[in-house]
């Protein structure tokens, strides 16, 4: 159902007002998931933190800009967390003094360490490396379809494409990333499980 | 993902800077905005057609429409002030909680997950007053909360719902018709038209009245200004069908108004000169035009 994000539009609203709180919770609310899927992108959690945040101060820069999908910004905001992620370097400039100033905890001991966390983090690397193969569009797509499950419609109004367009496109995204995967054959990692499945 | 999460500390100052520069953007004077959410008669925002189409479906059923079926009785309460209404637990089955709220006095009303309703002293005992949200159903929640200030008084009525999408319909020449929904728009387009009957609008007309179609051409912001500039203010009327596609029942109304968010009055300010270039991925900001569609759209109706 569409409705289920249809709460931010009145935190939007507010926000443009001016009234932080509103934000604040728009923030709280979309955070992990811009987090997860910056981290997806990237495959490390310090380059996550930073896309994170370069992603959260472009929707309150471009504001006038924000297309509300289906009653979410999340679509937009996603979007704009994958060209933050593919354009690491350009979003880090405009923000570094901030990024720099911003306090974050040091992780203790080493994560290779742990086997298990070595494995996750090479499947992860892997991930981001195919992804970083397909075109933005396509990489909009398959984030906001695959990943993100929003429908062919939303991610198709927040990318300006019709239906079918964004459906057929996605189909060749997904083969692209499937080929991509499989072409990483030195870490035996099937495709993941939902690029298999076809979406509504 | 292995135990992912953002550093603590990290979150809480990039919390706290941007609510400081929200803050700081606070406008010196608020700018009357228009009501988006007032009860079903002004409709903004492309797109908005299927989004909200949830709300009120179980009362008649377009095709392409969700269809709400109700598996518990309703609940009905009436309220002064911030309040929790108790619906017990979920009958096997439930999809999304379907909920009307009346506002029986002036004053904000929100829902939770951020939606809110605005009810100003001419909307009440009103059609105006009314609004209607399906809202998915979370596992373990069992309730509503309806924050507001402690003087305003609201009605609601709330009853577990299993809702699911129907099939859009086909003409006798073979044209889809129905709801906007998440397949994208059929052929023709489900709506009240302004005289109050139900029809249809052509998709293609509906797309060239409401900028869908233009923003696809334009190949400069140069061209994307002079377009929004010609449409400020001016109202677009498309036809009305019943469901041959053949008879004209009424007309359905879009107004091209500045800026996002029903702010009315003057263009964004970074919309009034042309930038020089686009960077890569970047679309031209100023197609805020936000249409503001009269008549209805066809899913939403107060009960009563």
């Amino acid at each position: 159902m569409g409705s289920i994000e249809t709460g931010d539009e009145g935190l939007w609203r507010q926000s443009l007002l001016g009234q932080g709180d509103a934000f604040g919770a728009l923030y709280d609310r979309h955070r992990d998931r811009v987090f997860r899927h910056a981290y997806r992108l990237c495959g490390n959690h310090h380059d996550a933190e930073d896309i994170l945040a370069a992603s959260f101060l472009e929707l309150w820069r471009r504001r006038k800009h924000v297309r509300v999908v289906e009653g979410s910004i999340l679509p937009w905001l996603l979007v704009t967390t994958t060209n933050m992620a593919r354009n690491r370097a350009r979003a880090a400039a405009r923000y570094q003094r901030l990024l720099n100033s911003l306090p974050r905890t040091h992780e203790d001991g080493d994560p290779t360490a742990d086997p298990y966390r070595r494995y996750e983090n090479q499947l992860e690397q892997d991930l981001a490396q195919a992804l970083a193969t397909l075109t933005a569009e396509d990489l909009h797509l398959v984030s906001l379809i695959v990943f993100e499950e929003h429908t062919i419609a939303a991610a198709a109004a927040v990318l300006n494409l019709t239906p079918a367009a964004a459906k057929s496109r996605l189909h060749q995204a997904r083969q692209r990333l499937r080929a991509a995967l499989n072409g990483n054959a030195s870490a035996q990692n099937p495709p993941t499980p939902v690029l298999e499945g076809e979406r509504p | 993902m292995n135990q992912l999460h953002v550093d603590n500390v990290f979150s809480d100052a990039l919390r706290a800077e941007l609510i400081t520069r929200v803050e700081k953007a606070a406008p010196a004077r608020v700018r009357k905005r228009t009501r988006l959410w007032a009860g079903t008669a002004v409709f903004a925002g492309i797109g908005l057609l299927g989004g909200v189409g949830a709300t009120a479906a179980g009362l008649f059923v377009t095709p392409g429409s969700p269809q709400v079926t109700p598996l518990a009785s309703p609940v009905t309460e009436t309220h002064t002030g911030t309040a929790t209404v108790q619906l017990g637990p979920p009958p096997e089955g439930t999809t999304g909680i379907e909920m009307q709220l009346r506002c029986l006095s002036p004053g904000t009303f929100e829902y939770g997950r951020g939606a809110s309703n605005t009810c100003d002293q001419d909307d009440v005992g009103t059609p105006q007053d009314w609004t209607g949200y399906t809202i998915p159903l979370t596992p373990g929640e069992e309730n509503i909360t309806i924050t507001t200030s402690p003087d305003a008084s609201w009605k609601i009525t709330a009853q577990y719902v299993n809702t699911k999408t129907t099939e859009w319909a086909t003409n006798a020449d073979g044209d889809t018709y129905g709801a906007q929904n998440e397949n994208g728009s059929p052929d023709m387009v489900a709506v009240i038209a302004t005289n109050g009957t139900r029809g249809y609008v052509s998709r293609t007309d509906l797309e060239d009245a409401d900028g869908t179609a233009a923003i696809k051409t334009f190949k400069s912001p140069a061209e994307a200004l002079a377009w929004q500039e010609a449409r400020l203010g001016k109202e677009f009327a498309i036809p009305v069908y019943d469901v041959t596609g053949k008879t004209v029942v009424g007309e359905f109304v879009i107004t091209s108004v500045a800026g996002n968010f029903g702010v009315g009055g003057e263009p964004a300010p970074e919309c009034t000169g042309v930038p020089p270039t686009l960077g890569p991925g970047e679309a031209w900001p100023c197609l805020g035009l936000s249409p503001i569609e009269t008549g209805y759209p066809a899913i939403p109706v107060p009960s009563n």
